[in-house]
């Protein structure tokens, strides 16, 4: 196979796995094209099992011919490998280089994994999106599909299907895409059945320096507004940011030509601001010194809270427009492909009880993340131990994910799935057996023909043997409309991602697990009682047919 | 009454802190124990009762076009702003506030006029819910080596601690009057947690007049006294709860530590916890953070950091673990003290008692630690709590900090305790609260002669009762977190310590998690306990029916 001849040295003996939280193991190393593998070779179970894609980076060092390399993993992970003989550690750690950097996506392990389990549901055809159109089209008719990006000629990073105001014809739309960056039209992200609001997303407006204007973008958007009633337009730009972007051809709404509209600019960092902030998260969480205020310091200068805030308040402010003001929103920031989505979506979680289940919030990290081209491919290809400092490489996801945990911490029953749910999401994103996050956008997914060739990850996690360790026992349905707190006091650091390797979750663990059963016990009864109700009917009906003849 | 300048004024408003512009319209009342405010919504009219010994500070602010602002700081971290409408009232509420929140004498205080409706056998009984001659008895005290001592009968040797004393079998009267003659305010070791598994013990005095060479044989003998009683073990920690430099510093004035050369087979161990002073201005530099109108996450955690209060909680933990390390691992006794030996004594002795009885962290047993380390040893109520007016200086956040020690302690193991986060939040709001006897005085010989047990309730009964409410329904006593000793890394890493936005902002319902967890189990589990009975009767009826 194509790997051979980056694996210089496939297989090595005595090597010493130090894990957290688990006592050092000696065993076989094992490089396959795909995985680090580590058995120990008392008993020849498995101990390690790391997808090279998994790795960020590794270091290595040598104390006389024992070699040692550290692999930091993406999911923060951070383990050590003791590898007698000088040549064995070179060429082990070269060759782990390599395979963690394949340029190809297609060497990737999604096309080469072959899946255990059977497939109940083809997940890449569980959330079409002629069927969630549906959920909106019994609701209203003012809305259509639009095929109008089939080819994926109009705009790159939009799936082939979209959905439009019914007024606004496909070649108003061509139109309306050279206005606005990237080819991103606005389109409809979300129909608020309570009062018939929308959340739209787009690309910025390419107004540039001398304030061009584009009729159809103009009636496009004004066609979801009902007569007399004004909209919200949030750039998830300071006001500052969008006035530069007009040199650079980008720009926003002029009030003149938008009048219906009121514009509101929040400032959500994007890009390396993130990287580095989680990079210096990270870092803090490593730290094993035991000074409490240096923690407090780092856990500050990292900001990482802070854009949490910021991305938490800007999605409150637009569901609020909608809930509250009874306003439709168009969002966007620049490309409308990273702060928006986090708008959108959040927005969507509060919004929106569906959402909140499973397969609501599957249906959404579909439709808004990846049919609406979040180039996972560009964002996830490294994480917080990476060294090359690319404009692309952003924890965008991660902070959604981020955010999303701390409205289920604050709203712990109303949502269907559990932490653990998110975790492996994030996990996913980052390094997978699965297709699900290959690709910048559907057009590439198409090109890479994913369908056929990779597994879908909601094949693997809506089998209901999977479902079980994700679903979240206090989950009780409600319709209700959850407004999360954003101040300080009310956020916290996910300490399920970030000290999940650092702190023993032990005596966690055994709460959670205490509380299923105390949640399963009841459950139980209750079915017992049932069964005993319905016998005992049973039996008294019988006894007054013997006594009746 | 007769400080009460003005019983009601009309047209109040009480802002919301969160949503400023929110603001209630209603009628302020003061009473002899109280400042209600009654809102004018006809169907609510929700009340709020500020008690007037909560009260910590009375701030009067530049009057504005609408009005005068009063803002007022409780005890147990609520902030009410009030704007009354004219300067007149808000000046003749103010006056009477004041000298309502800094009552002179204990009979002003509320639990004197506080009537929970029951009768003296009722009340009497109360008082008996926590006997510490049983809890020393489940200890397995008196024994071989311990015994109850009548030295400080009538209060005759030392004037703060109980009549009650439990000592080492071979420390006579003498060796324990010599001793308290050379520690300060005769605070002479005594026992506190007899460790039943190792015949290791907790004891506590206060700090020794050692000043630069003092000596004296018979605290040296008590010590050696201590480590006799724990045959498996050839030596004792001393544990000095200051920091190094304060403990130097003592010497000057003839105080001071233990030196190693005059006392055979000790190990002394300094573990840095600041004074009553620091942990006063810690927390009000922490409450002016949780204070701030819409703070930044910096500003939240730029301030929460240089109030270091964590930094002082993470401290109290780690001299907790590490009696407690001492105890349960090294099988060796250990004499804890400070200065005086009731304050930061009283917080790391049952810290580490808490860590290493599975008893103390049941509702019951917390209630018997808090009387046993705080109430009975003479931890100064009066004094840190302000209840009567006195010495700014003296009042300090000692039993709040004790109290998020276990709050902290209740994250990291969630299913170790048989209490909840609101019975710990109750419990330090009756600590000011003053409605119950408790917690009042500075001592047992004070509260005797007050007579506190026949003119006031206790609070243990009143908990006890409602036991239901502070339940964690995720305590089971057979689980293996509720057996043993609680371990917890020798250095807790740093992240482990929280900010307890629970308690700092209890008041602020909005900033707090909207569904409780804890409410949303105990309300399954009483549906499993009402199916269970009805199973039972289903089952009898089938069977009954079956041999029909």
């Amino acid at each position: 196979m194509e790997f051979a001849e980056l694996i210089k040295t496939p297989r090595v003996d005595n090597v010493v796995l130090h894990r957290p939280f688990y006592p050092a193991v000696e065993g076989t190393l094992c490089l396959t094209g795909h995985h680090l593998i580590l058995s120990s070779r008392q008993d020849n179970t498995e101990e390690l099992w790391l997808l090279h894609s998994n790795i960020d980076a590794i270091d290595k060092r040598f104390v006389g011919p024992l070699g040692t390399i550290i692999i930091k993993c993406k999911d923060f992970r951070i383990i050590q490998l003791d590898i007698p003989g000088m040549e064995e550690c070179l060429n082990i750690a070269s060759s782990i280089e390599a395979l963690s950097t394949l340029d190809s996506i297609t060497l990737m392990y999604p096309f080469f994994y072959r899946p255990m389990f059977e497939v109940i549901e083809d997940g890449w055809h569980s959330f079409l999106p002629e069927q969630e159109f549906e959920l909106y089209s019994s609701a209203t008719n003012e809305w259509r599909l639009s095929y109008v990006n089939k080819d994926f000629a109009v705009c790159s990073s939009y799936p082939p299907i979209v959905i439009v105001p019914k007024s606004i014809d496909d070649e108003a739309l061509r139109k309306v895409a050279t206005f606005r960056h990237g080819g991103r039209f606005p389109v409809l992200s979300y129909y608020h059945k309570k009062n018939g609001m929308v959340i739209m997303r787009s690309g910025q407006p390419l107004t540039g320096t001398n304030g061009r204007r584009c009729k159809e973008d103009e009636k496009l958007i004004n066609a979801t507004l009902r007569a007399g009633k004004r909209g919200y337009i949030i750039d998830t730009r300071s006001l500052n940011v969008a006035q530069q972007a007009r040199a650079k051809g980008g720009g926003f709404e002029q009030e003149a030509h938008y009048p219906q509209w009121r514009r509101i600019h929040k400032s959500i960092e994007r890009y390396h601001i993130l990287q580095e902030s989680l990079i210096k998260l990270v870092e803090a969480c490593n730290d094993q010194s035991h000074n409490m205020d240096r923690w407090l310091s780092k856990l500050e200068a990292s900001n990482w809270l802070t854009h949490v805030k910021e991305i938490l308040t800007t999605a409150c402010l637009a569901a609020q427009c909608v809930d509250r003001e009874g306003a439709s929103i168009l969002i966007h920031g620049t490309e409308g492909t990273d702060s928006t989505l986090q708008v959108t979506s959040l927005a969507q979680i509060i919004l929106e009880p569906r959402s909140r289940t499973i397969r609501g919030f599957e249906a959404l990290i579909e439709r808004e993340w990846l049919q609406a081209g979040h180039p996972f491919q560009q964002r996830c290809a490294l994480s917080a131990y990476c060294n090359s400092k690319q404009k692309w490489e952003s924890p965008v996801f991660l902070l959604f994910l981020d955010c999303v945990w701390q409205i289920l911490r604050q709203f712990p029953c109303s949502f269907e799935f559990n932490e653990n749910f998110l975790i492996m999401l994030f996990e996913h994103a980052y390094a997978s057996q699965f297709g699900t996050f290959l690709g910048n956008n559907e057009s590439e997914r198409c090109k890479l023909k994913l369908q056929q060739k990779t597994m879908s990850l909601w094949s693997w996690v809506n089998r209901p043997s999977e479902l079980s360790q994700f679903t979240n026992p206090l989950f009780e349905a409600n319709n209700l409309v959850i407004w999360p707190s954003v101040a300080p006091q009310s956020l916290q650091l996910w300490e399920g991602i970030f000290l999940r390797w650092n702190r023993s979750s032990k005596y966690l663990d055994e709460a959670y697990e205490e509380m299923v059963h105390i949640i399963e016990y009841n459950k139980e009864l209750q079915a017992k009682v049932n069964i005993l109700r319905r016998q005992l009917a049973e039996l008294e009906t019988e006894g007054g047919t013997q006594e009746s003849p | 009454m007769e400080h009460i300048r003005t019983p009601k004024v009309e047209n109040v408003r009480l802002v919301d802190r969160l949503a400023s512009k929110k603001a209630a319209l209603g009628t302020l009342y003061l009473t002899a124990t109280h400042v209600i405010f009654v809102e004018n919504v006809p169907d609510t009219r929700k009340e709020t009762w500020i008690l007037h010994s909560q009260i910590s500070t009375i701030e009067k602010q530049a009057t504005a076009a609408t009005g005068c602002p009063l803002l007022i700081r409780c005890k147990n971290f609520q902030l009410l702003q009030l704007i009354i409408p004219q300067e007149r009232d808000c000046h003749d509420v103010y006056i009477s506030l004041i000298r309502l929140a800094k009552p002179v004498k204990y009979e002003e205080l509320y639990c004197f006029s506080f009537n929970p409706q029951l009768d003296k056998e009722e009340r009497e009984q109360g008082w008996m819910l926590v006997n510490l001659s049983e809890e020393f008895e489940r200890m397995g005290i008196p024994n071989n080596y311990w015994q109850l001592s009548d030295v400080n009968r009538d209060y005759r040797v030392c004037d703060s601690y109980p009549t009650e004393l439990y000592v080492p079998k071979s420390a006579t009267a003498h060796i324990i009057v010599g001793s308290s003659k050379f520690r300060s305010r005769r605070r002479f070791p005594v026992l506190s947690y007899y460790y039943k598994d190792n015949h290791a013990s907790i004891c506590r005095s206060s700090q020794p007049l050692s000043g630069f060479s003092a000596r004296c044989l018979e605290d040296e003998q008590m010590l050696q006294a201590i480590r006799k009683a724990n045959p498996g073990s050839d030596f004792i920690y001393v544990v000095d709860t200051r920091p190094k430099l304060n403990a130097m510093a003592n010497r000057a004035a003839g105080k001071g530590y233990e030196n190693e050369d005059n006392y055979s087979n000790i190990k002394f161990q300094f573990i840095g916890i600041e004074n009553i002073h620091v942990m006063r201005n810690s927390l009000q530099k922490m409450l002016e953070v949780c204070e701030l109108k819409s703070p930044t996450m910096s500003d939240f955690l730029w301030g929460l950091e240089n109030s270091g209060w964590l930094k002082h909680i993470k401290a109290i933990m780690d001299a907790g673990i590490f009696i407690a390390k001492a105890v349960s691992e090294e099988g060796a006794s250990v004499l804890v003290h400070c200065s005086d030996g009731w304050d930061r004594t009283a917080q790391v002795c049952s810290v580490a008692s808490l860590l290493l009885e599975p008893h103390y962290r049941t509702l019951k047993g917390f209630m018997v630690l808090i009387e046993k380390d705080w109430i009975s040893f003479g931890h100064k109520f009066n004094h840190r709590y302000g209840n009567l007016d006195g010495d700014p200086k003296e009042i300090s956040p000692v039993i709040d900090q004790f109290i998020e020690c276990v709050w902290q302690l209740m994250e990291q193991f969630p299913c170790a305790f048989e209490f909840n986060e609101r019975f710990l939040i109750h419990i330090q709001h009756h600590i000011y609260s003053c409605q119950f006897g408790n917690f009042l005085c500075n001592s047992q010989k004070e509260r005797r002669e007050l007579k506190i047990q026949e003119r006031t309730y206790s609070l243990w009964a009143h908990l006890w009762n409602n036991r239901a409410d502070y339940m964690n329904p995720l305590f089971r006593a057979d689980h293996s977190q509720s057996q043993g000793t609680l371990h917890l890394p020798t250095t807790p890493c740093n992240f482990m310590y929280k900010f307890w936005s629970g308690m700092y902002n209890r008041f602020e319902k909005g900033l707090q998690p909207r569904q409780s967890v804890t409410d949303y189990l105990m309300a399954v589990k009483e549906e499993t306990q009402q199916l269970e009975e009805e199973l039972e009767g289903l089952e009898e009826q089938s069977e009954h029916l079956k041999k029909c």
